[in-house]
């Protein structure tokens, strides 16, 4: 097993991806919240698991590339008359809250490497 | 990587168009008193910014814009002022559809939308920036 492809190591970087790229849908999002007809849309986490589990069940096999999600519609709770259904607010807090989750993914990645880093190092140093 | 900087690609869009929009309002409300020159003519006619998504094909990303601006066909205000240059026969003057409560109001969802683009400017820059951390440890 390379480094490369540890389980946790392959978890946190898909996790990563899935939380820049839904935060890239969350930006345009908010870029288009007054778009006459425009319906926000969001990833679901039901596709993240499921590339997680085939991920992992790969792992041994080797990296797989950068996966690209499917975006599909979730519209806010209110829509305009011109039909516009994005609500500023709900965006933002979907926007901090994936933030939130990226850099914790984030943070766990750089432990993990850490970790790595201090087996590694030759005893008594 | 690249989802960051196509994050921050879609914001500055969001941005343009927002201030875009405020150009707009700003025309109106400077606007709002503008007669006509010559006598029964038409005063200035309130604009409205129409907005739509599009996809920057250069980079495949789907943006916003201002597409165009649309005049408001709503009836002028009549007001009684025979001396006025611009007035007609009848000593009427047409002064524009423009409603500064109603600019000030569009006014502030500009802002607002404005500083959410610039919210998410600013989260998708840190993101990229805790990233680039790993490189330095």
């Amino acid at each position: 097993m390379s480094l490369d492809n540890a389980p946790t190591l392959a978890i946190l970087r898909e996790s990563m991806a899935f939380h820049s790229q839904r935060n890239d849908l969350l930006t345009r999002n908010i870029a288009n919240a007054n778009t006459p007809g425009y319906t926000p849309q969001d990833l679901s986490r039901a596709d993240f698991h499921r590339a997680l589990q085939e991920e992992l069940r790969s792992s041994a096999s080797g990296a797989v590339g950068p996966r690209r999600y499917e975006a599909h519609d979730s519209p806010d709770s209110q829509t305009t008359v011109n039909g516009n259904s994005v609500v500023l607010e709900e965006q933002m807090v979907r926007a901090q809250e994936n933030r939130l989750q990226y850099e914790t993914a984030l943070s766990l990645y750089q432990k993990s490497l850490g970790l790595m880093r201090m087996a590694a190092r030759p005893v008594g140093r | 990587m690249s989802d960051a900087s196509d994050a921050l690609a879609v914001a500055a869009a969001g941005l343009r168009a927002q201030s875009a929009r405020m150009r707009i309002i700003a025309e109106n409300i400077a606007n709002a008193n503008s007669t006509a020159e010559t006598p029964g003519g038409d005063p200035y006619r309130r604009q409205m910014p129409v907005f739509e998504a599009e996809l920057d094909r250069a980079t495949g990303l789907e943006t916003v814009r201002m597409s165009r601006a649309t005049p408001d066909m709503s009836e002028f205000r009549l007001e009684y002022e025979p001396g006025h240059p611009a007035a007609n026969e009848d000593g009427y003057v047409r002064y524009p559809n423009v409603q500064t409560l109603v600019e000030l109001m569009d006014m502030r969802e500009a802002q607002r939308s404005y500083e959410a683009n610039l919210n998410m400017v600013e989260s998708s820059r840190r993101m990229m920036e805790r990233a680039l951390d790993l490189l330095r440890r």
